[in-house]
């Protein structure tokens, strides 16, 4: 699927008439009557920069083809985004391997998949046991754990990234903080409570 | 410690059920996806120079919704009005108090969710949004309304078109 790409309704698969959707306005699928607003994009019509324009056979049937040379088989996937590739588009870059597109934009930083972010795990640990362990007695103990474990990780972690947008979530860590200290003066408390019953007691 | 990340703005977010919040934002040169499962990120980019279409199919989500909540606003709205005639037949005031304060609590709460289903009028008809590339079309959970995927694209159209200009 290279120059002129296809439109489907997203529910039943049925194709579309790109032409009809175009005008921005909702249009019924013919087929399940979803009502579908659709965008269309320069990119839908015209195929992305270096695409060949002589539409060759695919490699051969069920083989992966190189997403710019629809005739060629792949060789490899590109790092950043994924195409397929035939030797010709592989361009080696520090080590990875890029399609001319991702080449050009691979002066931004490189791209971050995943980040924990521990002043939000801070806080959970911090705020989320003084609601759940109250009703599940027995496992009090276990604001010995998690009490510690939120200020230990809000510290530790004071100065990771943090969140690609967000930032750091101080406040969060903040949260963690002080939940955890609560939950360790609530354990002091309940010791004490115990001891002092003990006493009066016995 | 200043690190170069690029400034977001946010366009749509949501919660995904207990364990996660979801949100959709505006990066330099593209649409970022984040799901955060509790403190975990996870980020999902469509590079505007990729983007083919954007598809918002219309749900019966809003329908839904106010038919649960304005189900749930005329059965307590009827417990209240049970209660307060319940009361009238008292001729002790004391005895029809507590029968008084029940209705005033279920008025209120009738009141409570009749605001929430014009909330939920107001916000428009519902919505699952298609991201369509050269790999394929995607599914996002936002913006979960059709009044908020118009405003988004809106935005979005512009910086697409001149992205794409710019690569041929
Ligand atoms: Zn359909
Ligand atoms: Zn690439
Ligand atoms: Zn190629």
């Amino acid at each position: 699927m290279t120059a002129g790409a296809t439109l489907s309704c997203p529910k039943c698969q049925l194709a579309l008439d790109p032409a009809s959707a175009a005008s921005g306005a909702e249009v019924a699928c013919a087929a399940c009557r979803s009502g579908l607003t659709v965008r269309l994009f320069p990119a839908f019509t015209n195929p992305p920069a270096g695409v060949s324009t002589a539409s060759g056979e695919h490699a051969v049937d069920g083989e992966a083809a190189c997403f710019f040379h629809p005739e060629k088989r792949a060789a490899i996937a590109c790092d950043r985004c994924g195409r397929f590739l035939c030797a010709l588009c592989d361009v080696p870059f520090g080590g990875r391997h890029l399609c001319p597109l991702c080449l050009d934009a691979s002066k931004l930083p490189d791209l971050i998949h995943r980040r924990v972010v521990w002043g939000h795990v801070a806080a959970i640990l911090g705020v989320m046991p003084m609601f759940v362990l109250p009703m599940c007695f027995p496992l009090w103990f276990l604001a010995f754990i998690t009490g510690p474990s939120a200020i230990i990780l809000a510290l530790w972690k004071w100065n990771a990234p943090g969140s690609l947008v967000y930032g750091q979530r101080r406040g969060m860590a903040i949260v963690g903080i002080v939940g955890g200290l609560l939950q360790l003066a609530g354990i002091a408390g309940s010791i004490w409570l115990f001891v002092w019953a003990v006493r009066r007691n016995g | 410690m200043a690190e170069p990340t690029p400034a977001y703005t946010r366009l749509a977010s949501n919660r995904l059920g207990l364990a996660g919040i979801g949100s959709l934002w505006l990066g330099p040169d593209h649409l970022l996806l984040v799901s955060n499962t509790f403190g975990v990120e996870r980020y999902r980019r469509w590079f505007f120079k990729d983007l083919q279409a954007l598809i918002a199919r219309r749900t019966a989500r809003r329908l839904v919704w106010n038919l649960v909540v304005g189900g749930a606003s005329v059965f307590v709205a009827l417990a209240s009005a049970a209660s307060f005639a319940k009361a009238l037949t008292f001729s002790d005031h004391n005895d029809a108090m507590p029968f008084f304060v029940v209705s005033g609590i279920g008025a209120f709460g009738a009141l409570v969710f009749f605001a929430i289903a014009l909330a939920n009028t107001a916000l428009g008809p519902g919505c699952v949004v298609h991201v369509q590339t050269p790999f394929g079309v995607e599914k996002l959970t936002l913006p979960g309304r059709l009044n908020a995927f118009a405003k988004i694209a809106d935005r979005l159209t512009p910086l697409i078109e001149a992205a794409q200009r710019q690569s041929e």
